[in-house]
């Protein structure tokens, strides 16, 4: 009876692991199909731009940009403040103080500046992708569309992503600015390093180039942002329950496939650009 | 669909827009359109590692420009360091307003090299503080080795870049002379010098281990111990009041001998030493005269004593001689 039990359990296991391959496979296939119905979406609004809806765009952009602006600028201040705070600390220790705004520059334009934008915009801009499409998906609006012979991937989702392929940029220039702000106080006040030394600094630190990596990434990311909000937002369920567990995976996987690509970029840019 | 809000939209993208045009701005992305530059090259036979385009080059510790590329040349089995220098940094003299005053052009600043390379203006890789990145210095290291034997390595104007002599940095003398160093050590013979460390031990082992060494040090401990009672006895001896009583003593002793010196001194100086040493010269050569005479008188004497003697035998002889007076002789 015990050892039945043992492989009956054994069973449950392997049948569990079973499962989630099967589910990943399935859901890897699926993504990979939408990427392609985006990809097609994407070739005919080139084609036929007028069809393009501009009005939903520019509202998108509005959610997405003006809206997040006060709170995407305060989070990547108090970053480039923690982080200039914490490194100041240690790098004092070793008199290098002078590297202060080098380091914080250099982190928050590189990494930390696209990846607290895109955070938020996934919190934001994301999640509410998910659920809009969701809760269309739930009221039936998504399969009327099909049936009056809308594509709702280019309907649905071409706005979203121009939209946030506009703002996102935006948000993380001004965050990468605000982050140095931050790092420039703490340095400031903490080390007595003057306003125009620090600037100096980050000036002859921060290259050119660093920049332009913030800003591709923040196009990068905007692009995995949308195509996973909407995507889990095509993959709800057809119930009430569905569109808070399509919202849910949204922010998660979105910010899974960020650090994914971040640190896909970063090996990039370190190995084949500032190599 | 809800209504835009344009004014907002249109804030957000005008505050980004400029925001993106002051960093792009401050970046000094378009430095090279508008800034006029040198363009320099060196040659250094040594590693670069920590050395980067973008890396800065300075002049005197002044910032003047980046390293705009490097390459290996592999026939000389050297590196060719191009320097890209920005020319507002460079100022003819003082005027009025220094931010006004136009920078010297290209032409100009290869004259002023030549004229300070035959100063000793080199070309050097310095380490940038703590991080391990490096940069360019140009500054003047007149005792320094400079490699300018080739043709390609003399300083000039070649091909629109103005090519600076180099020389080692300090890292790569520290290395050539740690190296010749450890060639030297590793000449000396270890081995030999281990063999004969282990039998110098091995005889002062013997040497230890004989039984005179046992007496000796016996011997030892005893003078030792003698000692310690002599220096104890000599404590107990001299007591503190003892001490300062012997010394007050040696201080009244001294202090007389000081002034019997004194004394003496003045003695000395009222005596007329070299008067009173004059006269007894001539006392002695007075006497020496003296005797001489007084030796003379006693010979004289001595032969009158002899005469007497005779006259005195004769008379015992031929007493009637004193009568007769003295007879002829006979033939």
């Amino acid at each position: 009876m015990r050892r039945r039990a043992d492989m009956a359990r054994q069973n449950g296991i392997l049948l569990q692991i079973g499962d989630a391959t099967r589910m990943i496979w399935e859901e890897t296939q699926n993504l990979i199909q939408f990427v392609g119905e985006v990809t097609s979406a994407c070739a005919d609004a080139v084609r036929r731009p007028r069809k393009i809806r501009w009005r939903e765009t520019l509202f998108y952009m509005n959610m997405c940009g003006s809206d997040g602006l006060p709170i995407t600028a305060l989070i990547c201040f108090l970053t480039g403040i923690i982080l200039g705070y914490q490194c100041a600390v240690q790098m004092h220790k070793y008199g290098a103080d002078a590297f202060l705004p080098g380091l914080v520059g250099c982190s928050v334009v590189r990494e930390l500046g696209p990846m607290m934008v895109a955070i938020v915009a996934t919190g934001r801009a994301g999640s509410a992708f998910a659920a809009e499409i969701g809760t269309m998906k739930v009221s039936e609006e998504i399969d009327a569309m099909r049936t009056m012979g809308f594509l709702p991937e280019r309907f649905l989702v071409i706005p979203k992503l121009i939209a946030m392929i506009l703002t996102i940029p935006m948000l993380t220039t001004i965050g990468d600015v605000m982050g140095i702000l931050g790092g420039l106080i703490v340095g400031h006040s903490s080390l007595g390093l003057p306003v125009e030394t620090y600037y100096q600094q980050t000036i002859d630190w921060v290259a050119p180039e660093y920049f332009f990596e913030s800003i591709f990434k923040s196009v990068v990311f905007a692009i995995v942002i949308t195509l996973t909000g909407c995507w889990r937002g095509f993959r709800a369920g057809n119930d009430a329950i569905a569109v808070g567990r399509a919202t849910t995976s949204a922010v998660v996987i979105s910010i899974l496939f960020i650090i994914l690509c971040d640190t896909f970029l970063a090996h990039v840019f370190n190995t084949i650009f500032f190599g | 669909m809800q209504e835009n809000n344009n004014f907002k939209l249109g804030l957000f993208v005008t505050i980004s827009l400029l925001v993106f045009a002051a960093a792009v701005l401050a970046m000094g992305v378009f430095d090279s359109l508008f800034k006029s530059r040198a363009h320099l090259a060196t040659f250094v036979e040594e590693s670069v590692q920590g050395l980067a385009g973008g890396s800065a080059v300075k002049f005197r510790g002044v910032p003047i420009g980046k390293v705009s590329d490097i390459t290996i040349i592999m026939e000389s089995r050297t590196v060719r360091i191009d320097m890209e220098i920005d020319l507002s940094k460079f100022k003819t003299k003082l005027g009025k307003n220094i931010f006004t005053t136009p920078g010297i052009s290209a032409p100009d600043l290869y004259k002023y090299l030549h004229s300070e390379i035959d100063k000793g203006l080199r070309c050097r890789i310095e380490p940038d503080g703590i991080t391990g990145n490096k940069y360019i210095e140009m500054d003047f290291f007149k005792d320094m080795d400079t490699r300018l034997g080739d043709a390609e390595f003399q300083p000039g104007l070649r091909n629109g870049v103005f090519f600076m002599p180099s020389t080692p940095s300090l890292m790569s003398s520290l290395r050539f002379n740690m190296t010749e160093i450890l060639a030297n050590i590793a000449t000396i013979d270890f081995k030999k010098i281990s063999q004969e460390a282990v039998a110098l031990l091995e005889r002062a082992n013997k040497t230890l281990d004989d039984p005179r060494i046992d007496q000796l040090l016996g011997n030892a401990e005893t003078i030792l111990k003698n000692a310690s009672e002599t220096v104890n006895t000599l404590n107990s001896t001299l007591t503190p009041e003892k001490l300062d009583l012997l010394m007050t003593e040696l201080n009244g002793t001294v202090r007389s001998i000081r002034e019997l010196s004194d004394g003496l001194e003045k003695t000395l100086e009222t005596s007329k030493i070299p008067q009173t040493t004059a006269s007894i010269r001539e006392l002695s050569d007075t006497l020496s005269t003296g005797g001489s005479n007084i030796r003379m008188t006693i010979l004289k004497l001595n032969e009158a004593l002899d005469a007497m003697t005779d006259l005195i035998q004769y008379i015992n002889d031929n007493p009637s001689s004193v009568l007769h007076g003295k007879g002829r002789e006979e033939k």
